[in-house]
């Protein structure tokens, strides 16, 4: 499937959301989300799907919609934050709907090989670190934002920081604390 | 946990995170006495920081895997 999205226009709209344009954001978001729904679809078809993670889908939505020949490193972080968001909606939204099929008795059935690969037993649910994700934000939108850029779009400290507007190491510092923060509520939510 | 608690939580546990662990958890419960939450809270995050694993982005990971095989 081709997009047919002028590059162009992906890349101006990042630019004037940069700009503190809100609307630009709510035009670019249904755009990203179609690619990663195309993207998905498309590796249907492609052996290469099961080593594909979120990190690399948003990466590759990212060179087909924006495709520029000048690199603009600030575009390409904002990006990965939009496509973060919409992993980590895409997510929640597909596994709610698989557990509301699973108890209507129609239990999606995966491959030996694939089964395999699949989480273990006690890890926790996208759905757990949603509700995880959205306790931190009560306390701390700001690492709850970053959290999500890094689970869901695989960003580097660097990406993160150009986002956040602070410095890589800092970054480094929020994500180990709001991850422990993470890994205890997941353990014992009412505690934390 | 309220904002101001978990600020609070989180330089405990930078702080806790240049000692060697085994003095972590006692010297957090001696630099907070009146606040066990608060102690327990930070002794949480530092035996979460301590444990292997990497749950979350194989959660997530599996997640992509099944959304793209349907």
């Amino acid at each position: 499937m081709v997009t047919e999205i002028e590059s162009g226009q992906v890349t101006n709209l990042l630019r004037q959301w940069r700009a503190g344009d809100e609307a630009a954001l709510t035009a670019l978001t249904p755009l990203v989300y179609n690619e990663l729904r195309i993207l998905a679809r498309s590796r249907l078809a492609n052996e290469r799907r099961s080593e594909l993670s979120s990190t690399e889908l948003v990466h590759e939505a990212f060179l087909r919609l924006v495709r520029q020949d000048q690199p603009d490193w600030a575009n390409r972080a904002h990006f990965y934050y939009i496509a973060a968001r919409l992993m980590r909606q895409i997510l929640v939204d597909f596994v709610r709907e698989s557990h509301a099929q699973k108890r209507g008795g129609e239990a999606a059935v995966l491959p030996l090989d694939d089964a395999l690969q699949v989480a273990q037993p006690a890890d926790p649910s996208v759905i757990q670190i949603h509700d995880a994700l959205n306790a931190l934000a009560e306390i701390d939108p700001r690492k709850a934002r970053v959290l999500e850029m890094r689970f869901f779009g695989g960003l580097t400290a660097e990406e993160i920081a150009h986002i956040e507007n602070m410095a890589p190491v800092t970054v480094t510092r929020d994500v180990r604390a709001a991850t422990a923060w993470l890994r205890a509520w997941l353990t014992s939510p009412e505690q934390s | 946990m309220t904002a101001q608690q978990w600020h609070t939580a989180e330089n405990l546990f930078h702080s806790a995170l240049d000692l060697p662990p085994d003095l972590r958890a006692g010297w957090v419960a001696q630099a907070c006495p009146d606040d066990p939450g608060l102690v327990s809270a930070v002794i949480r995050m530092l035996e979460a920081d301590a444990a292997p694993g990497d749950e979350i982005r194989r959660a997530v990971r599996s997640a992509v895997k099944q959304w793209m095989a349907t």
